[in-house]
């Protein structure tokens, strides 16, 4: 494996998000949206903040979400679509650095986009509250970038199983249901009877939980930092999951026929 | 490039005017007296306006959700007794909060969940906020106020958004004048409710001091109680419409007894006592002057 | 050392239908050889065999006497492909220098490659320009530069001349020529059999999975003044299979 070739498979992936519009009309759709709702005058009275918090931070994850899943689910299938995955694995590339490559390509790309939002939300709650960077904040963003990245790779996977478009909707559906629903699978198994329960726990077990990268409640409540135990533990979690999902992904990528 | 520049500013000022005219309001249009809001969303605007109290309710917690709490503000409203304490740390439960939680806490079965709560609630109870945290202090009580704003907005019927929000501006915030405004303009949405007129006396008496105010807004409040109950105020509703019931008689004999006016303010003792026979105060009054 | 070597190649699909049946063929270093036959006959799946992006069921391929799924022996591979839109996010030297790069080739030797590249290929001054304003012939040419790039000793290219204009067709087959004369071997697929018969060596005709007939395309005309497309014609009608290689 050659880091010098997957990098530069990754640096189409990068080019090719922030030369499409995407970004940038998301971008502006946050603003647009954030910077009149920071301006109402809610019954004369000033310096209000959290809401803002609440409404970018919710903003930020939509559009992130959205961005994330729908550049890596056309990584490989749209080099493919145009054919130019031919004159790519004509030369001297394997099939496992093009998967990483581009995996590290939508990472790169989805991260640079996040942190581009995060960087707006600083400056307009910053703005508003006198209060800039926190801690609490800094760890939000570190835990959503491993988000960022684990649902790189959950789609980046789809993408050689499924279609584009069942593959976008499986893992859209996916991460927002384990958004929501995820924290509640451990009760919902102890409140149900046998085999609902034992399903449940698997499921429990099985799924990666992206709730755990969600600190924005910390974060606009001004809760304080998680423990730092906790921390690096889910950054080991995402890495863990990071991991199978690509090497599974290089696995079915070189079984697959094009 | 200048092209693209100049048509994404178009795109950006038009988006932004839109924005701004929603905001001030000048493309409300009246449909039978409704705004764009209500005609968008019909019934569900209470729903809306009713989540948008919890919401204030889970911020005035630290984010923690109301079950989490016994005394949330969207389950008992605006409580203010005159025994009502308050810190920001610790809870006193007053008689009538744990009457109302064995009330109203259903009886579940115990289960095995130690298998079950693993690793997962573990992290997420790390994750998440965990133990209600009140806001304190002017700085950070204006916090939910945009939340109450948006409940009174979403649905000008909810009279509790008003009472809370009118409570907020006025005891924390101080912002006496903002309060007694929203409340003129929840009880021109809401001309029969009683609970209104009981807020505005109650802001009249403290802070405000205003205790000839206080009498004509309590006034007000009796008799738009006593003309929900068809003129039968010995038989109210529930146990919450009875606490407003002594509450409003509260404010009237106390008003009169600051004004000096201490024979009337027996005579209403005595009446509120045929009503409420256990009440420790209105005793007090009636046997002390 | 024969530049391709292909020996009794089965393949067949998931779904049954044999694409290879005990194909053999040989190419030598050198040479230009055209490989003909018509929709369905094969072409494309032995040349995804070539190219190490199929794997057979049985049998040998060779490049230099070395494996093409191995990644680092398609170092010697350049590849046309028939149709293939190339990022159109892209500019044409970014394009070629993203392929040096996957190719090993360090940024001084890429940056005097592009130059050469898109100059042979007539596309030079427009490296700057993105690939979305790129008519198809243009994008063609880039095909063939990216191809060209890494300086590699066997080229195969597929359907070449597709959509191009007669003059545009004239360039690529002096390319073609011009590759021959420095060494380099060609093997293309085509419709075009006029095209094959003036510029190939040695022809293939392949059909429904077996090579039919193979030798020099001036054999293939004979006596009689027949032209290569009457005896395609006859060659894939014909119920009785005759090999000459």
């Amino acid at each position: 494996m050659s880091l010098k070739r997957i990098l530069a498979v990754s640096r189409v992936s990068i080019l090719e998000l922030f030369r499409r519009r995407d970004v940038y009309a998301a971008l502006i759709l946050v603003l647009v949206l954030s910077i009149p709702l920071s301006c109402i005058n809610f019954f004369g009275v000033e310096g209000i903040v959290r809401y803002i918090r609440e409404i970018s931070l919710l903003l930020i994850w939509v559009f992130s979400i959205i961005i994330t899943i729908t550049n890596a689910a056309r990584q490989i299938p749209g080099e493919i679509q145009r054919r130019t995955i031919y004159p790519l694995l004509s030369k001297p590339i394997g099939r496992g650095e093009l998967v990483i490559g581009k995996f590290l390509g939508a990472t790169a790309a989805s991260t640079g986009a996040l942190l581009i939002f995060y960087a707006l939300f600083i400056v307009l709650t910053g703005i508003k509250s006198q209060s800039w960077i926190s801690s609490a904040l800094l760890q939000g963003i570190a835990l959503h970038v491993c988000f960022v990245i684990l649902v790189n790779a959950m789609t980046i996977l789809g993408s050689l199983l499924l279609t584009p478009s069942a593959n976008i909707t499986c893992c859209l559906l996916v991460t927002v249901g384990i958004l929501i629903f995820g924290a509640q699978l451990p009760e919902t198994a102890a409140a149900s009877a046998a085999p609902v329960n034992i399903i449940t726990w698997v499921v429990n077990t099985v799924i990666p939980h992206f709730e755990f990268f969600d600190m924005r409640l910390r974060i606009i409540h001004n809760r304080g930092t998680v423990n730092i135990g906790v921390f690096f533990t889910v950054i080991a979690y995402a890495a863990l999951y990071t991991s199978v999902f690509v090497s599974l992904a290089v696995a079915v990528f070189k079984r697959k026929r094009i | 490039m200048l092209k693209r520049l100049v048509t994404l500013l178009l795109w950006l000022t038009a988006l932004a005017l839109g924005v701004f005219l929603l905001q001030t309001g000048l493309i409300q249009y009246q449909k039978g007296g409704r705004n764009i809001i209500a005609v968008l969303l019909g019934d569900t605007r209470m729903l809306l306006s009713s989540k948008m109290v919890v919401l204030a309710d889970e911020y005035y917690h630290g984010g923690v959700k109301h079950q989490d709490c016994e005394h949330g503000l969207s389950r008992h409203g605006h409580q203010k007794t005159l025994e009502h304490t308050q810190d920001e740390h610790a809870h006193q439960h007053t008689e009538l909060h744990s009457k109302r939680n064995n009330a109203e806490t259903k009886q579940t079965p115990e289960k095995d969940t130690s298998f079950f709560i693993g690793w997962v609630e573990q992290i997420n109870k790390e994750i998440r906020p965990s133990g209600h945290k009140h806001l304190h202090g002017k700085r950070y009580e204006k916090e939910i106020l945009p939340w109450m704003w948006a409940a009174v907005k979403a649905s000008p019927e909810n009279v509790l958004a008003y009472q809370v929000s009118s409570f907020w501006l006025a005891d924390k915030l101080g912002k006496t004048e903002q309060a007694l405004k929203l409340l003129e303009k929840g009880i021109e949405h809401n001309p029969d409710s009683y609970k209104l007129e009981l807020s505005r006396a109650q802001i009249f008496f403290d802070p405000l001091q205003n205790y000839e105010k206080t009498l004509s807004a309590a006034r007000k409040a009796l008799a738009k109680w006593k003309k929900k109950h068809g003129g039968q105020p010995e038989k109210p509703r529930s146990k919450s419409e009875l606490l407003d019931h002594q509450h409003i008689l509260t404010l009237l004999v106390e008003s009169n007894r600051r004004l000096g006016e201490l024979q009337t303010a027996r005579s209403r003792a005595k009446q509120a006592l045929e009503v409420h026979p256990d009440n420790e105060y209105f005793k007090k009054i009636f046997d002390n002057h | 050392m024969n530049a391709i070597s292909i020996k009794n190649v089965n393949k067949t699909y998931p779904n049954g239908q044999k694409a290879l049946k005990n194909f053999s063929l040989e190419v030598g270093e050198g040479e230009i050889f055209g490989f003909l036959g018509p929709n369905g006959a094969g072409k494309t799946t032995t040349i995804k065999i070539l190219l190490g992006l199929l794997n057979k069921d049985s049998g040998t391929v060779a490049i230099f006497g070395k494996d093409p799924l191995i990644p680092k022996n398609r170092k010697v591979l350049g590849y046309l492909p028939e149709v293939a839109d190339y990022y159109e996010f892209m500019k044409a030297e970014e394009l070629l220098h993203y392929y040096g790069v996957i190719c090993g080739l360090d940024k001084q030797t890429i940056r005097q490659r592009i130059k050469k590249v898109l100059t042979q290929v007539n596309l030079q001054g427009t490296g700057n320009k993105r690939l979305k304003h790129f008519s198809k012939g243009m994008l063609q040419r880039v095909g063939i530069a990216q191809a060209l790039l890494h300086d590699p000793q066997v080229l195969i290219l597929d359907e070449p001349t597709t959509g191009l204009d007669p003059l545009a067709r004239l360039q690529m087959r002096d390319i073609i020529l011009q590759l021959q004369t420095e060494g380099k071997t060609v093997f293309f697929s085509s419709h075009e059999l006029s095209e094959a018969e003036t510029v190939c060596d040695r022809v293939g005709i392949v059909k429904e999975g077996s090579l039919r007939w193979c030798g020099p395309a001036k054999e293939v005309v004979g006596e009689g003044n027949q032209n290569l497309e009457r005896i395609f014609l006859n060659i894939i009608t014909s119920e009785q299979q005759i090999l000459n290689t």
